[in-house]
């Protein structure tokens, strides 16, 4: 039972996860490569606040802290950085990543937050798992989904279209792509950084090695591999990137290679998927979008 | 009242060191005038347009839109001062993943539109726009492509309906960059029409960068421009035999 807690509550953290970066890639063409360091920037923020005031920083000040950090960091990236061609932008994600990643291990050491304290939610308690993943977690992810969807039905979906399949006529027609830009940027970020905040208090630590390179490389395999600007893709990215090692793991304490060499199966698995999911299934599984190969940013 | 657009001294380089592009571009634009902007190749005719609308920086000169400046000369905010400025490019622009009409309503966005309304729900437009889209679309006999994807128009549809893009703005300044290539006879009368139309009743400012005068000189343009570096022919209004001798001689000749 507890087992299957922790994979429900990491498959829907991962889930959203994977459809704030959707949001960011499909709608403005943002590909935010290092997407996990607005994560880590949400997971550092709860972890501090809940390490030095356990009482006095309740949980809904915990996630606005989180979503706070992470639109501001992000707008200030964006603004310095969405003028550059998109080649320029994903290093420069990535790199943002690494720093957040620096920072984390320098401050509490590879090791990171341990020992936190949950903190309660109108009076509820959530030290049980299941509650935590009814109380906190589900509504989160729905109102996610909602936001999403609902943002695909507004006129904005179509100005961004716009943005994505000519900035020059976007200008002409009176859009600042660049706003645009910025703005769901932003929007993407504040959501990872409020995962990541919850992805702490549910664990009651945190774990640096989760806003990795690899990681990273991980969670943008999962998003192709699902399919851009789809809900439902992205449930199936975050169960590529739950399940998928899980069930792993288990097949191979059977094998001869024993449990071992799951990382490294792991790792084989989401390579060769990723070469198929790009050569023969442009769209991922379910997506609504093909991956856009050749427009840069302006 | 102030010409709808003045260009004065305009002066282009896209190498500091090389001679310029344009040089000494001085010229204006009033209501509901159509005039048709001649040049060769490589004159600068597309380049004028870009730096009208901001997509180029230019050297040195003014442009003063409806009488004034602009208090940011970023693209998005030129097409969207006053009484707004729109253009078509030489290749047409469009959505290609929506439907024809879905992209002319983005034309909504430019002037008049407020940053609030693009949260509204994508199927609630009003309705009076609506209505106009419609119009136009069968103003040029393409309203049956009306739910077609654009990315699955020919050439010369997709070249109609990013000219009606521009139209359907509702900006008083339209600059159409060969708005006619590709386009059948038939539609290429009814364009012409609407176009008059535009002009005479809402007194709109077109300028048109054409490579084939016989047909505009006759019925569609009021004054000419010639472009070859700097403007040679500036504001030219005569009969059509006259203006056509004056495009030829000016711009064809001495390639």
């Amino acid at each position: 039972m507890q087992l299957l807690a922790h994979i429900t509550a990491h498959l829907i953290i991962y889930s959203a996860l994977v459809l704030s970066l959707s949001f960011a890639v499909s709608k403005v063409n943002i590909w935010s490569v290092g997407h996990l360091g607005f994560f880590g920037i949400g997971s550092v923020c709860a972890a501090a606040l809940l390490a030095t005031q356990p009482t006095l920083y309740t949980f809904p000040c915990t996630v606005l802290v989180a979503a706070t950090a992470g639109a501001l960091l992000s707008a200030l990236l964006g603004f310095a950085t969405l003028r550059l061609k998109q080649d320029f932008f994903v290093i420069l994600s990535l790199a943002f990543s690494e720093v957040v990643l620096g920072v984390c291990i320098s401050w509490k050491g590879p090791a990171g937050f341990n020992n936190l304290a949950r903190p309660t939610v109108l009076g509820i308690s959530l030290e049980d798992d299941w509650v935590f993943i009814g109380v906190v977690l589900l509504p989160f992810f729905i109102a996610a989904g909602a936001v999403f969807v609902r943002f695909s039905r507004m006129r904005i979906d179509r100005v961004c279209a716009l943005i994505q399949a000519n900035e020059e006529l976007a200008m002409v027609l009176g859009v600042s792509p660049l706003y645009y830009k910025v703005g769901c940027f932003c929007l993407a970020s504040a959501t990872a950084s409020v995962w990541g905040a919850l992805a702490t208090i549910y664990a009651r630590s945190t774990d640096p090695n989760q806003i990795s390179i690899e990681s990273n490389l991980l969670l943008f395999s999962a998003l192709l591999f699902g399919g851009l600007n789809s809900l439902r893709g992205s449930i199936l990215g975050g169960l590529l990137l739950v399940v998928v090692p899980s069930l792993l793991e288990a097949t191979l304490s059977y094998s001869p290679f024993g449990g071992n060499y799951a990382a490294e199966f792991r790792q084989l698995l989401m390579g060769c998927l990723l070469i198929v999911v790009v050569r023969w299934m442009p769209k991922g599984l379910v997506g609504a979008t093909t991956l856009n190969h050749s427009r840069g940013g302006r | 009242m102030p010409p709808l657009l003045r260009v004065s001294g305009l002066t282009f380089s896209y190498d500091p060191e090389a001679e310029p592009l344009l040089r000494g571009v001085t010229f204006e634009c009033n209501t509901g005038k159509i005039y048709g902007l001649f040049g060769n190749n490589g004159s600068g005719k597309t380049t004028l347009f870009n730096i009208i609308c901001g997509l180029t920086r230019h050297t040195a000169g003014q442009i003063d839109y409806y009488g004034g400046v602009p208090s940011s000369l970023s693209p998005s905010n030129i097409c969207s001062f006053r009484h707004g400025l729109a253009r078509t490019f030489q290749v047409p622009a469009l959505v290609d993943e929506i439907s024809v009409f879905d992209n002319l309503t983005l034309a909504r966005r430019s002037v008049g539109e407020r940053f609030c309304d693009v949260l509204h729900s994508a199927s609630r437009l009003d309705e009076k726009f609506e209505s106009q889209i419609e119009e136009y679309l069968r103003a040029v006999a393409i309203d049956p492509l009306a739910n077609k994807a654009a990315g699955s128009l020919s050439y010369g549809e997709r070249r109609l309906v990013s000219d009606l893009m521009a139209l359907l703005t509702g900006a008083q300044i339209v600059l159409m960059d060969e708005p006619f290539s590709n386009v059948d006879a038939g539609r290429l009368d009814a364009l012409k029409r609407l176009l008059r139309k535009e002009a005479r009743e809402a007194g709109k400012c077109i300028v048109i960068i054409e490579h084939s005068p016989e047909h505009l000189a006759q019925d569609l343009i009021d004054s000419v421009f010639c472009l070859r570096k700097t403007l040679v022919v500036n504001g030219f209004e005569g009969s059509p035999q006259e203006t056509l001798r004056v495009i030829n001689s000016f711009t064809y000749d001495e390639a």
